[in-house]
């Protein structure tokens, strides 16, 4: 065999796109820690535009890449399985404020959504972008597994999601804090509720009690929406 | 870790197998995570072996998430015509719920 179709023979194996797959995340780790945990930039980010680098640069169609692909994203299942385990923590030690939190969360995250997709049905006018808008506020694999019951895109909604968490970290406390409603509580609530997990992880570098309440609305937010949005979309 | 994997794998099964046999449209994996609540709620404990396998697990999501993501290479037409307005949808829509969000645990504090 020439060089020329080794090369070409190994692009079409799954296991060779693993293998790039997580060597571009543990690279973006690696970013990620020098840049002292820059929340503009996690690992899933840089890891995702080190992938898409090297199928734009081998001209491999999407379809062989989620071969290989497919065997990391197959444990998004057990991981929301897993979810269970925070939710049941945070159940016993929230138990007196849940009715608040389950209010306000569902309140506040249907707003946001609503908001989402409206705008898209009047800005951009496509039913399945618009859809796929509906699970953008909830944690990656609960939007993807939501997304599928929906027919939306979910590659779309991953990048929403994506968006969604990174602009909510940035501006959700200063905004909470020029309309003056930045108690822990309130700020960690938020935070979790409209911008998931990375939302939950800017309220960790806030304080403790940021971070409790961010899991919380997180976890219960994924879960009421995964019940939820199906039915009415 | 492994025993842990096992029973994360079986309630998530489980989970397929009734949202096939009612035919419901919320997620698998989401009737799986409620099954496996309601057996904590059930027996008031955590096993240690699913606290490790579920811990062990959720650090790695990024990973797991990648290749969805790489999906947006067969969607760069939506992006290079919506991109900017997508974009703006998403930042702005954030407000309301923030401080809806915000307000009602406030409120709710007094």
């Amino acid at each position: 065999m020439t060089e020329q179709s080794i090369l070409h023979n190994l692009l079409q194996q799954p296991i060779t796109w693993l293998t790039i797959t997580l060597g571009a995340y543990l690279f973006g780790q690696k970013i990620y820690l020098h840049l002292n945990n820059a929340s503009w930039l996690p690992p899933v980010l840089s890891g995702f535009v080190l992938v898409m680098l090297a199928l734009w640069a081998t001209q491999t169609p999407y379809a062989v890449y989620s071969e290989g692909g497919e065997l990391l994203s197959f444990f998004l299942g057990p991981v929301v399985v897993g979810l269970s385990v925070p939710l049941f923590h945070h159940l016993h030690s929230m138990k007196r404020q849940m009715l608040i939190m389950t209010l306000a969360l569902s309140l506040g995250s249907l707003i946001t959504v609503a908001t989402a997709m409206a705008l898209t049905h009047y800005w951009v006018g496509i039913d399945i972008i618009t859809n796929t808008m509906a699970s953008k506020s909830v944690t990656t694999p609960v939007a993807v597994a939501i997304t599928e019951q929906t027919q939306g895109i979910p590659a779309l909604a991953a990048a929403f999601v994506m968006v969604t968490g990174i602009m909510g970290a940035a501006i959700i406390p200063p905004l909470l804090k020029l309309v003056k409603l930045d108690t822990p509580q309130a700020t960690g609530t938020a935070l979790g509720t409209c911008a998931h997990a990375v939302g939950t992880s800017r309220a960790i570098e806030l304080s403790q009690e940021h971070a409790a309440y961010a899991a919380m609305a997180m976890t219960l937010t994924a879960s009421l929406h995964a019940l939820i949005i199906p039915w009415i979309i | 870790m492994l025993k842990g994997l096992f029973v994360l794998l079986v309630f998530l099964v489980l989970g397929e197998a009734i949202q096939s046999w009612v035919a419901i449209p919320v997620p698998s994996s989401i009737i799986g995570m409620i099954l496996l609540l309601i057996a904590f709620i059930i027996f008031k404990k955590i096993p240690q072996d699913i606290e490790t396998a579920a811990n062990k697990l959720a650090p790695l999501l990024p990973l797991f998430i990648i290749p969805i993501s790489a999906g947006l290479i067969t969607q760069t037409d939506v992006i290079q015509t919506y991109g900017l307005k997508l974009f703006i949808i998403l930042t702005v829509s954030l407000i309301p719920g923030a401080i809806v969000t915000a307000l009602i645990i406030k409120w709710g504090q007094r």
